[in-house]
């Protein structure tokens, strides 16, 4: 695994935590990351806590992969308010930038307890090679 | 009314009479939690991304409930580069203290998605009730 290569595969645009997003004009949400390389993928990590799974959608163009979720009313809107730290959060967005090197038609990812898990291939060209001295 | 938590000039200052502790260590909060309250039962809403069944308590005794637990680090294959970790993961424990009576014997939990939802029903005597005059 060649270090340089890291930040150029998969790079995270977002780093504040919530922003206002043009696109879906609305407060958006960016949930945290995690992010870990092996010999043939990346593997991105991120805690979605809410969204519903069929919300989920997850997109690349142009090299960019956009996540997007979204959370339903976590409880009765007739209900009084009581105490509030999670707020109001009905959308996740993040987007990650990717190089040439992922194979985008074998991007898999699954949800499970609140975290979203992305597998990302590296392409064919990318994976060490072992050259046979003839 | 129902709750009070503790930690450094947040809540407190607007949250009259709503009392709770927060035992654990650090100014940070986690989980992220609401409080909600109807005429019935009070809901304890908590954000627990990742978080398994098996990793959490929650008991209820003299009027107070308790959520902790643990959140476990992800499995990584030994050869993984780690490449971005914004994830935290530790242990937690949060308490929330009811003014109220509480029906103890139908407290009900559930966790989906990375949320947990705590139903505390209130005792039959603690329920609002219109008086009628005579």
């Amino acid at each position: 695994m060649d270090g340089k290569n890291k930040q150029v595969l998969v790079k995270p645009y977002n780093s504040a935590l919530v922003k206002r997003d043009e696109q879906f004009e609305a407060l958006v949400t960016i949930p945290l990351a995690n992010i870990y390389e092996t010999g043939n993928a990346f593997v991105v990590r991120l805690d979605m806590p809410g969204a519903e799974k069929a919300s989920m959608n997850l997109t690349i163009e142009s090299g960019r992969l956009r996540i997007h979720g979204t959370v339903p009313q976590l409880y009765d809107g007739q209900a009084s308010v009581i105490v509030s730290e999670i707020g109001p959060r009905k959308k996740y967005v993040r987007d990650f930038q990717l190089g040439e090197g992922i194979e985008y038609d074998r991007v898999e990812a699954g949800f499970e307890e609140g975290v979203l898990t992305v597998t990302l291939p590296k392409a064919k060209s990318l994976l060490p090679k072992q050259i046979t001295i003839r | 009314m129902l709750v009070r938590f503790d930690y450094p000039g947040t809540l407190n200052s607007f949250l009259d009479g709503v009392a709770a502790d927060d035992y654990s260590s650090g100014i940070s909060i986690y989980p992220a939690m609401d409080v909600v309250e109807n005429e019935h039962a009070s809901v304890v809403v908590a954000e627990l991304p990742g978080v398994k069944k098996e990793d959490l308590k929650i008991s209820f005794e003299n009027n107070i409930l308790s959520i902790s637990g643990e959140r476990k680090p992800f499995e990584i294959p030994q050869d993984a580069h780690v490449l971005l970790n914004e994830i935290s993961v530790r242990e937690f424990n949060r308490v929330v203290r009811f003014s109220h009576k509480i029906d103890g014997e139908n407290i009900a939990a559930e966790l989906e998605n990375g949320v947990l939802r705590v139903t505390v029903p209130k005792a039959e005597s603690a329920r609002s009730r219109t008086i009628e005059v005579k």
